[in-house]
């Protein structure tokens, strides 16, 4: 089965995000377990913090339901990291999102 | 306004549109270079907010609509593209152009990038944005110290943040420009994908900022959340996360976070790190961990941004002040000299300790009055990254420039002379030198041709060096070009290197097509004269199919010297001492030879005598100094060494270049008069003749 596409829009910011959760919902309803969704990021040039928690919510959902999610044209935790302003490499939990659990180190 | 402010202000302007320039050719190669995004936003956003300060409107405003541009590339964490790097470049001459001579700056140009930044921006037709206020932190370096203060920032904006037209992110960034921030987002909240509510935000940051600004700044970010937002902002004393300027341990953050005493106790004596064992054997909440983990990342960041900012610490000093000073340490050293030598004949030996230690002293002063004028040849070489990029564009060639020892060090005067030459034989290297990528495929060559600058120390030598793999210098076509033109016999029989010398002859092109960047047959002679007169050397050596290297000596400063001093009959000498080998006394040969073999090496020979002429009767015994410079050695026998001798490089003009092997003149302690020896010259001459 080919693989689902979602293409963002070029401004992906908060009046374009319900149209995107809405494209997201109803491709994870044609798709089976196993099978794979590719957010299309390329061609973003404007968005924000809320296209960064609907991105969030849909690879939670999708990894639920045994679905892979792939964001392309991105690097999805830098992208991620730079819609809410936050440090990659840092111990925020944006980059736990995307970059699975953690162990808490730390020099004694 | 001062006129000592403004000029502060041209020259950081001017060094920071110099890392504009690096970051964006850096940019330019790797579209996804993150920091060097970052780097040269930051060096915009310097420039504007400066310039603003300092009055210079015309160029916050237009930095303004740059930093724009870029912002967007940035914050959307788009890769840059070549229309970026491309306009960003132009408004960086631009920028330079308004500072420089703003009466001559291009208003076509500023109105065609500025529409051009507007579409990149993606504001094109959008009523201009009102330019911000400028909030000036204080520079890190001389953190930690009680300007300083660390605050904890908690925001968790209203679910109708969003819908109220807020943009948290913003809000973030805003406190970035306040000092250094570490920042994390936490979105442990966001719900199931079916339960989200698009509009809603359910995101948490939590902010840990260092800064000189009041927390009544800090708070004014937030002026529009009062109320609405939860905005927690705590203030964390500098001593819980630092020990005098070090980082503290985790353990020691944990321990003020009213953990039982003896949970942390129990980590520390465990062989594990203790964030795991607190978590996983000891039950303490994972958050609280990583709340420590956290201050203690921010912490190292800050110390590290601070002792960055330390090591930058710099003084600005107007150039021709350091020539002041020079010209003064110049004079204290002839005196100096005429002190030792009015010494010499005195039985008083308080006055020979003092004289010994004012010769110390003078000698201090000058080697670091000397430093202060030698400036990394970086400075030089990186203006060439633009150039070569600039070139490879409007030749349609494939050019990859390489730059080596760019930490050399070398005279700022010298550096300002070299310029020019080595502009002309880059371009000459990428016109001339290099092919275009078809002729280099078919001759088994990579597409792109690659030009390097090297720079490297010899003694009192600096050698420079500009190389391209293209396909040499064609010998043939040199010879036929200099016998047509009657620079060469028709019947001469001269070496390559003899050929490869013709092209500094003046007007010498062997250029089929005269192009923008080169071959209008004016230039190679100008370097060569340009290095003569700074007591240098220029070399070419060439492989045909190979590539050409051309290589600049030049003396490592043109001032103040170490000398070796000698005599020979009635005429002193000063050899730069850096040059000098070795030296011995020998019978004096009555043929003297043109070698002579020091252990299984054969050395060419020649006598001061025979150099500069010499009437009086010669002694028997002379002394043989063997210099060196580069790959070049000679021996000169002289009548007398008289030992070191500091020395004041006095320039000689016009006269030194019809005098072969002579570089300067010295005051000597008694008044009288040394020439200084150009023994690179001398060197080469006896190796190429001898």
């Amino acid at each position: 089965m080919p693989d689902t596409i979602i293409n963002l829009p070029q401004h992906a910011s908060i009046s374009a995000v319900a149209a995107i959760r809405a494209e997201c919902l109803a491709a994870l309803k044609r798709i089976a377990s196993g099978s794979s969704i590719t957010v299309d990021a390329s061609q973003v040039q404007q968005a924000d913090s809320s296209l960064a928690q609907l991105i969030i919510a849909l690879r939670a959902e999708a990894s639920s339901r045994g679905i892979q999610t792939i964001i392309k044209g991105k690097d999805e935790s830098a992208f991620l990291h730079a819609l809410t302003s936050s440090d990659a490499g840092s111990c925020g939990t944006v980059a736990k999102s995307t970059a699975g659990p953690r162990t808490h180190g730390g020099a004694a | 306004m001062t006129d000592k402010l403004i000029e502060t202000f041209l020259d950081e302007a001017h060094e920071l549109l110099d890392g504009l320039e690096e970051h964006l050719l850096n940019l330019e190669k790797n579209p996804t270079d993150v920091e060097a995004m970052n780097a040269a936003f930051r060096a915009l956003h310097s420039i504007k907010g400066s310039a603003s300060m300092f009055g210079f409107d015309s160029v916050g405003s237009f930095a303004h609509d740059v930093e724009a541009a870029l912002d967007h590339f940035r914050s959307s964490s788009l890769p840059s593209t070549p229309e970026l790097a491309d306009a960003v470049l132009r408004s960086r001459d631009h920028i330079r152009a308004l500072l420089d001579a703003p009466e001559s700056a291009s208003a076509e140009e500023q109105e065609d990038l500025v529409a051009i930044l507007a579409a990149l921006a993606g504001t094109s037709g959008r009523p201009e944005a009102e330019h911000p206020v400028i909030t000036v932190p204080k520079s890190l370096e001389t953190f930690p110290s009680p300007d300083f203060r660390t605050y904890r920032i908690k925001y968790q904006p209203s679910a109708d943040a969003y819908r109220r037209g807020v943009k948290p992110e913003s809000l973030i960034r805003e406190l970035r420009d306040l000092g250094e921030a570490s920042v994390r987002c936490d979105c442990a909240s966001v719900p199931a994908l079916a339960e989200l509510d698009p509009e809603a935000c359910y995101l948490t940051w939590d902010v840990l900022l260092t800064t000189s600004m009041p927390a009544g700044t800090v708070k004014d970010v937030f002026i529009f959340e009062e109320g609405t937002s939860s905005v927690a902002i705590e203030e964390i004393r500098q001593d819980e996360i630092l020990e005098g300027d070090e980082v503290r341990r985790l353990g020691d953050i944990l321990s003020r976070r009213q953990l039982p005493g003896a949970s942390i106790e129990a980590a520390l004596s465990r062989q594990r790190q203790i964030g795991e064992i607190l978590v996983n054997d000891l039950g303490t909440p994972p958050a609280v961990v990583d709340d420590a983990l956290f201050e203690q990342q921010h912490a190292r960041t800050v110390v590290q941004a601070a002792r960055d900012e330390a090591e930058r610490k710099t003084i600005r000093i107007r150039s021709d002040k350091l020539d002041g000073l020079l010209n003064l340490v110049g004079e204290l050293v002839t005196v100096q000299a005429q002190l030792s030598q009015t010494v010499k004949d005195s039985n008083d030996r308080h006055l020979h300790g003092i004289s010994d230690y004012v010769k110390r002293l003078a000698g201090e002063l000058r080697t670091t009055s000397m430093e202060l004028r030698l400036i990394p040849v970086d400075s030089l070489f990186a203006k060439f990254k633009r150039l070569v990029r600039d070139l490879s564009k409007n030749l349609g060639k494939e050019i990859e420039l390489k730059l080596e020892g760019g930490d050399t060090e070398i005279d700022k005067s010298v550096i300002e002379v070299l310029n020019d030459p080595l502009v002309h034989l880059v371009r000459n290297a990428a016109d001339h030198g290099l092919e275009v990528a078809a002729d280099r495929e078919r001759a088994g060559k990579p597409r792109g041709g690659t030009i390097t600058l090297r720079a490297q120390h010899a003694g009192a030598f600096v050698r420079i060096s500009v190389s391209d793999d293209g396909h040499g210098l064609n010998r043939d076509k040199i010879l036929k070009k200099a016998i047509d033109r009657g620079l060469v016999a028709v019947d001469a029989r001269p070496s390559d290197a003899e050929i490869d010398m013709l092209i500094f002859k003046p007007g010498f092109s062997t250029a089929d097509v005269v192009s923008s960047v080169s071959g209008r047959g004016v230039g190679l002679d100008v370097v060569k004269t340009a290095i003569d007169q700074l007591g240098g050397a220029i070399t070419v050596k060439s492989q045909l199919g190979k590539g050409t290297e051309f290589s600049l000596d030049i003396p490592l400063t043109l001032a103040i010297i170490d000398g070796f001093l000698v005599r020979s009959g009635n005429r002193m000498f000063v050899i730069p001492l850096s040059s000098v080998d070795s030296c011995f006394e020998r019978l004096r040969q009555a043929d003297p030879e043109r070698l002579i073999q020091r252990g299984k090496e054969f050395i060419p020979y020649v006598s001061s005598r025979d150099l500069f002429g010499e009437d009086e009767a010669p002694p028997e015994r002379e002394e043989v100094v063997i210099v060196s410079v580069f790959d070049s050695r000679l021996a000169i026998g002289f009548d007398q060494v008289l030992g070191g001798y500091q020395t004041v490089i006095k320039p000689i003009g016009e006269i030194a270049r019809y005098a072969v092997g002579v570089s300067g003149a010295a005051v000597l302690a008694d008044g009288g008069v040394a020439l200084i020896l150009d023994v690179a010259a001398l060197a080469r001459t006896y190796k190429e003749h001898g």
